[in-house]
């Protein structure tokens, strides 16, 4: 194509793209339908990385620039913190706060992603406090699509706002289990207060001193099994919103209420395949707060129970399978999801577990293929995409050797980086720590110690540098365009 | 230490190891070892006293050392693979391999440094304290003789690297042996005699093919020699300070004054000679001491007084100028006096640092001059 062409082809596209840009621009006006403050972590280490360089400030006798630093890490940035917002408009999520003003204004590129673009959203929770059966959850949601990523770390009434905005508009198969029980479960305390009361579930004091003898598919659950078949219609319903009433008290982190709310369910309606893979997510996150490998174990065993009992439940058995992995259970988990490919070989959420557990076992073929069997079966156009994306991925692993060493190098680099970074970030606390006793000690001793949370504070910022460089995949040039 | 002495810790280094950690691993060692030293490069900006005040400062810092330590071999990577890129083949230099050696080559500078009279201020930024290990003279055949011979046979394995090796050893006897006679400073009997037979010796293994029968174990041998040789100076220290604590406290006694601190330092090659520098309450005192001699000082002792009286306004008045301050930060004996008492308008304020100089001596940036006006009376001095 020679050069005219190409301006003539992009003179035609000038009303398209100007289309695009009014359309970025109505999205950017419209109304907030839910909006939640980004983690204000990284801009509260920046604030403590200021602080030190102001004390060193300080030390060398530049005072007056100690100073400005130090009002500018604490008035600035906590500002900057407190504004910086992901918004959701109902269309579209979009970061929106001075900052991400500024960048706009610098670069011209401002993040924002369309729902339609999201390709996975998974969440991790992260446990914060635990009392007694009791554990509060913070939540980190991160969003993938076309190259973009939003991470809301949360788990407040703005997050909840969010959840219940987004959430559902999100097609399935692009939730990970823990997404998609926030979707379905995620209330208000007040609310879930009143629903637990109105249930006579006993307050969690009670079942904290309370002996728990509760054995799932136990003898006693046996000779209910007639009892199952006689049950009313009324005990069914008991037991459909006990089972809410669980999953909700669980995502909440209300262990040991949710546990009992199941209990209560199971003893109505033990075989039930869904109430058995809910409560064996029950089991996983107590064994997860109390570090008890007991609870996995049985979590575990509830999987595998609710997986003969779902039989051929193709929206259950995918689930049970994406728990078996997230419980270390690759075996069981490939047995679930061979199943769900069998009666329905098109099953998106089946085909990425099962490319996710070849992976595990290296077996780049079957990931590729997975990959492939995903894409060509979705009819969504942002899952689409990411399975091709993957599966091109694989695919330049598995054809060509210089990738796949480039690859396992930055891997292998990332890892060795992560664990300095976590290193270098212990030696600065501690040696801060020591730092600050020693000096009223032993000004040498205090110094040495300064010294070295200065060298490991340099490290960590170098190795934060590092992930960040490491942490995206190396772009393949293929042999054919690099010769 | 002279940047021979660390090149070849890091050449050694490289041989006696670290060099199988990555392709360019020898550079870098020989780098790595002397980067510290980059702090010369204040003097594209600053004159000698912004160099006196940052010379052996934040590069030779835990924290700068550690900076470097990492920058260095992510700009040698970086380079490789630029070089790579335009050359269309693959990068040779392996990271990982390359940090590992950088890490322990760099360290190995503020060590050497430290050994020396001169200093190190490890703490920087936070503590500007001065760290003086007084074992090793800043230029050290010795070390020369040990590490160089040690890279040579394992070096001098083509025709060229022979006659380098053999160049390198005339250049360094002519400025051990012969060139300190020419200005009327012979070197001791012993270190002639030693530095003789370490070349005989060192001809005599290289003939017997030693390098190619030990590989790098003569590299290791070498580099742990180094610390046995620290060790036996260590000891010569140990003795030096205890004859010179005597001998200082027969001087200050003579006067009616009590030591305050003392240091002995060592001399060019020679681990039997001493310099010692005393401080008194009223005065600093310099004379040099022989081990394994009576209790009496080598040389004639050198006094200068504390600053007092005009001599003390006059430094009150001079200390705001930047090479004064930049002096007295870096001095670890100074010593002051008038250059003409009996002045009709101005004289000079001579400033040095006993440890290296006397005042009205010209030695770089160990002694420094400042006019004042003529005081009425004057005290201090010799």
């Amino acid at each position: 194509m020679n050069e005219t062409e190409e301006f003539a082809k992009d003179f035609d596209n000038l009303p398209v793209l100007a289309e695009v840009s009014d359309q970025r621009e109505r999205a950017r006006k419209r109304p907030a339908v839910a909006s939640v403050r980004v983690s204000p972590g990284p801009y509260f280490t920046l604030a403590a990385v200021l602080t030190f360089c102001a004390a060193l400030l300080l030390r060398i006798h530049y005072d007056g620039s100690a100073l400005l630093l130090i009002a500018a890490a604490w008035t600035i940035l906590p500002i900057l913190a407190f504004t910086d917002r992901i918004v959701f408009d109902g269309l579209s999520l979009r970061r929106q706060g001075p900052l991400s003003t500024l960048l706009h204004l610098l670069t011209r590129y401002r993040k924002q992603l369309a729902i339609d673009d999201f390709e996975t959203m998974e969440t991790h929770a992260v446990r914060t406090l635990r009392r007694g059966g009791r554990v509060r959850y913070r939540y980190r949601t991160q969003i993938n699509g076309k190259g973009k990523e939003f991470v809301i770390v949360s788990g407040g009434r703005d997050y909840r706002r969010l959840v219940r905005e987004l959430f559902p508009l999100i097609h399935e198969n692009k939730l990970d289990n823990r997404t998609r029980d926030l979707r379905d479960y995620l209330h208000d305390p007040s609310f879930l207060n009143k629903k637990a009361e109105l249930s006579h579930l006993a307050s969690s004091a009670i079942l904290d001193v309370a002996e728990s003898d509760f054995k799932l598919g136990g003898k006693s659950h046996a000779r209910r099994d007639d009892a199952q078949s006689e049950a009313s219609a009324e005990d069914l319903e008991r037991a459909r919103l006990l089972r809410r009433l669980g999953n909700e008290l669980r995502v909440s982190g209300r262990l040991r209420e949710a546990g009992e709310a199941f209990r209560r369910a199971l003893n109505v309606r033990p075989n039930g395949a869904w109430l058995i893979y809910d409560f064996a997510r029950l089991l996983r996150s107590q064994a997860s707060a109390q570090a008890d490998a007991r609870l996995l174990s049985r979590a575990r065993a509830a999987l595998r129970l609710a997986s003969i009992r779902a039989r051929n439940d193709v929206v259950l058995l995918p689930l049970i399978g994406e728990s078996f992995l997230e419980c270390g259970d690759a075996r069981q988990a490939r047995q679930a999801l061979q199943k769900v490919v069998e009666i329905d070989s098109g099953n998106f959420k089946a085909r990425v577990g099962l490319a996710d557990i070849a992976l595990r076992e290296g077996k780049l073929a079957h990931v590729i293929h997975h990959y492939q069997e995903a894409a060509r079966e979705s009819a969504e156009q942002a899952l689409a995409r990411y399975a091709r994306g993957e599966s091109e991925y694989y695919m330049n692993l598995n054809n060509d050797d210089d990738y796949l060493a480039t690859e396992l190098r930055r891997i292998s680099w990332l890892q060795n980086v992560t664990r300095i970074r976590r290193m270098a970030l212990r030696v600065t606390n501690s040696s801060v720590f020591l730092a600050l006793i020693a000096s009223l000690i032993d000004p040498r001793v205090g110094s040495f110690a300064w010294s070295v949370a200065s060298s490991a504070l340099f490290v960590w910022l170098f190795s934060l540098l590092g992930t960040r460089m490491l942490v995206g995949r190396s772009k393949y040039a293929s042999p054919a365009s690099a010769g | 230490m002279d940047n021979l002495t660390h090149s070849l810790v890091g050449l050694t280094a490289a041989k006696a190891g670290l060099e199988r950690l990555s392709p360019g691993a020898t550079a870098l060692c020989i780098a790595a070892a002397n980067i510290p030293d980059i702090d010369v490069a204040i003097l594209l900006t600053g004159d000698r006293w912004t160099y006196l005040q940052h010379h052996r400062g934040i590069t030779h810092a835990i924290v700068g050392v550690v900076a470097l330590a990492l920058l260095l071999p992510l700009i040698f990577h970086g380079v490789d693979r630029l070089w790579a890129r335009l050359r269309n083949r693959p990068p040779t230099t392996k990271l990982r391999g390359l940090m590992i050696a950088s890490a322990l080559v760099t360290a190995t500078h503020p060590i050497l440094d430290w050994t020396n009279n001169y200093g190190v201020r490890f703490f920087l930024p936070w503590n500007p304290k001065w760290f003086y290990g007084d074992l090793v003279f800043i230029v050290d055949p010795y070390m020369w003789l040990i590490l160089g011979g040690a890279s040579c046979l394992l070096l001098a394995n083509t025709p060229a690297k022979k006659i380098a090796c053999l160049v390198c050893a005339a250049v360094l006897t002519t400025i051990v042996l012969v060139a300190p006679r020419r200005v009327g400073f012979p070197p001791p009997f012993f270190f002639t005699a030693f530095w003789i037979v370490g070349l005989v010796t060192l001809i005599v293994l290289f003939v017997v093919g030693a390098g190619r029968r030990f590989g790098n174990k003569i590299a290791i041998v070498a580099l742990l020699l180094v610390p046995i040789y620290w060790t036996f100076l260590t000891y010569a220290h140990s003795r030096a300070l205890n004859n010179a604590n005597y001998m200082a406290s027969e001087i200050a006694a003579s006067r009616g004054e009590t030591v305050a601190r003392l240091a002995a330092m060592p001399t060019l090659a020679s681990p039997l000679h001493w310099e010692c520098v005393f401080e008194t309450d009223r005065a600093t005192y310099r004379f040099r001491l022989r081990l394994m001699s009576d209790n009496f000082p080598d040389s004639r002792v050198v006094r200068y007084e504390k600053p007092s009286g005009k001599l003390a306004e006059a430094m009150e008045a001079i200390s705001g100028e930047r090479p004064v301050h930049v002096f007295l930060g870096f001095a670890r004996f100074p010593v002051a006096r008038f250059s003409d008492p009996a002045c009709i308008t101005q004289t000079l304020v001579q400033l040095a640092d006993l440890r290296y100089t006397e005042p009205g001596s010209t030695r770089g940036s160990f002694s420094l001059e400042v006019p004042v006006d003529c005081p009425t009376s004057t005290e201090g001095g010799r």
